[in-house]
């Protein structure tokens, strides 16, 4: 790339647009107009918004990947890896006190990193998440007739794709279908996220309060599988659940505050992102219809429509980084301590990289982007994403004709997950 | 403890370098743990990276488990593919493949 010799520090407004929760109500006006004012005029610049504490933006494709590379420089150990405002970063350190908020793979570095990556590495393999095929299948049909069995205007997320990822998980887990409400409830109550919409009551309130409740849901979740662990310990079954739990680094059982991470890790990581990617799909077959007509005359597209739905979607809009020693990038100065946004929906905008970024376009191959990020950290459970998204493609695309929105819809307000919450829309059948 | 297996990997040069592995973990795993150079494995084997990328000797590709279609695809997009090509990561080590021997790249992508 050629060296640019603009001022570090980014215009407020485009630096808001990046950081700020809210930006995200309306990526295709606020987030991606800015992205790609960032990549062209200050692709790695510094942004200073009221609230956070300042940020480097790191918004190329090519960045992304440099960074993601070196990851001895760029750590995800030192500190929380998402961009917290100034306040919840006080309600995290109040929480955790010393100790860091969660063991689990997103908090860790190399070495420590690797080994518990281990632990389940090989059951996410291709291969293996195939072996589930059937079992996710039977959910994906089970989903699409609750679907086209209501008459009239649907909302797509909650009535679709809200629970199917949810289900997934929890039966790779061996969570007894009985027992999903409550972790459906679990989760959306511990990750109430910085939506006023759908944030949990307490964390409106002061810090040490809030942190008090966060800490009470947590007990919650983590009692649920800690009985769950226990259990497999004594029964082993073919399960995510008893690999966590019977699984042995340096010869231990790993320490129950590493097994609950896992959970709460997979649990969270893998649901949002993929109902928010699929009902993001479906409201881009209602703005591209002839995208849906080319996948139903030939359904051996849809691994492509998967993979660019992701890319479109980018239901992650960042990771954070810490910086551990001073350092140079590009013509800037790093300091020891500095973060740095890693805004993958923009990598994924890139015109370098992909032609006619903002266009959904289902026959894009290869499809370079980095919807699951890079390097070590690069998303661990995307071949289970891929294939609990292509099985329900496969089960609802010959049944449906068109898709038409019925409104607007609504983004989840918030910087690190973000998506469709609600979509109402008008489904005709084949 | 399970007896050993030895595996070769060989450099464009032809250089040769023979490790001895137990037989478990992947192809990948047994390069990287032992310094064998020309495999990066960016992405820690989560078969996406196609930067642990072998040509496996003749002989020994038609031993192997067919690969999964993920790979399939991620080989396939690889300039310098060929007919023997698969991904290191992806190879499990079994005490069946005591002797194989694969081919690193000119240079991973
Ligand atoms: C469309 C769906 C998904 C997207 C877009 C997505 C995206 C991501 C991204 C961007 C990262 C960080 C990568 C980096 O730092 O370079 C990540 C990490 C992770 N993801 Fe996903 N993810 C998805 C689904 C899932 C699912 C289904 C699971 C579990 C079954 C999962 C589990 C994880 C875990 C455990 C990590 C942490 C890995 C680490 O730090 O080493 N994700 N994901
Ligand atoms: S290590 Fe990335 S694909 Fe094999």
């Amino acid at each position: 790339m050629t060296t640019r010799t603009t001022d570090a520090r980014i215009p407020d407004d485009i630096a808001a647009a990046a950081v700020l929760p809210l930006s995200y109500t309306d990526e295709e006006n606020i987030t991606y107009p800015a992205f790609k004012w960032l990549r062209e005029n200050n692709p790695f610049g510094s942004a200073h918004v009221e609230g956070f504490d300042p940020i480097w933006l790191a918004t190329t494709h090519k960045d992304i990947i440099e960074i993601e590379r070196k990851p001895q420089i760029f750590t995800s150990g030192r500190d929380e890896p998402f961009v917290n405002d100034t306040a919840s970063s006080a309600f995290f350190t109040l929480m955790r006190g010393d100790a860091r908020t969660l063991d689990t793979l997103a908090y860790m570095d190399a070495p420590e990193h690797t080994k518990i990556k281990n632990v389940t590495s090989d059951w996410f393999l291709p291969a293996s998440v195939r072996k589930r095929e059937d079992e996710i299948r039977a959910l994906a049909k089970d989903s699409v007739e609750r679907l086209l069995a209501i008459d009239g205007t649907v909302d797509i997320v909650k009535d679709f794709t809200l629970k199917y990822p949810l289900r997934v998980i929890m039966s790779l887990f061996g969570v007894p279908p009985e027992d999903e409400p409550l972790m459906l409830a679990l989760t959306q109550e511990l990750f109430g996220t910085t939506d006023p919409e759908v944030q949990r009551e307490e964390v409106a309130l002061e810090p040490d309060v809030a942190a008090r409740m966060f800490r009470e849901a947590i007990a919650d979740f983590f009692g649920y599988f800690s009985r769950l662990s226990a259990d497999r310990r004594l029964n082993p079954r073919d399960d995510l659940s008893s690999l966590i739990a019977n699984a042995k680094v340096d010869g231990e059982y790993l320490p129950e505050s590493f097994v609950n991470g896992y959970y709460i890790a997979i649990a969270t990581a893998g649901h949002d992102t993929t109902s928010s990617t699929m009902s993001g799909a479906l409201s881009a077959f209602a703005r591209f219809p002839d995208q849906l007509d080319l996948v139903r005359s030939n359904m051996a597209l849809v691994p492509s429509v998967v993979e660019e739905a992701v890319r479109y979607v980018s239901p992650v809009k960042h990771f954070r980084r810490i910086v551990s020693e001073d350092t140079q990038f590009h013509d800037r100065d790093l300091k020891e301590g500095d973060s740095v946004m890693l805004l993958y929906p923009s990598a994924n905008r890139d015109a370098e990289v992909f032609e006619n970024p903002d266009a959904f376009d289902i026959t894009r191959r290869p499809n370079r982007h980095l919807a699951f990020g890079f390097g070590p950290h690069m998303c661990i459970g995307q071949h289970v994403a891929k294939l609990e998204m292509r099985i329900l493609l496969e089960e609802l695309l010959p049944k449906v004709k068109k898709f038409e929105l019925e409104d607007h819809g609504k983004y989840v307000a918030a910087n690190f997950l973000s998506g469709l919450k609600t979509q109402q829309m008008k489904i005709t059948k084949a | 403890m399970t007896d050993k297996i030895q595996i070769t990997f060989r450099d464009p040069a032809g250089q040769e370098n023979t490790v001895s592995v137990e037989p478990r973990g992947t192809v990948m795993e047994a390069a990287v743990m032992n310094n064998v150079g020309g495999i990066i494995a960016e992405c820690g084997g989560g078969c996406s990276c196609a930067t642990c990328h072998v040509y496996v000797d003749p002989e020994w590709f038609a031993a192997l488990p067919e690969p999964d279609p993920t790979e399939s695809e991620l080989v396939e997009f690889l300039e310098d593919a060929r007919p023997c090509s698969r991904l290191s990561c992806q190879i499990q080590l079994v005490p069946e493949l005591d002797g194989l021997t694969v081919q690193t790249p000119d240079q991973q992508n």
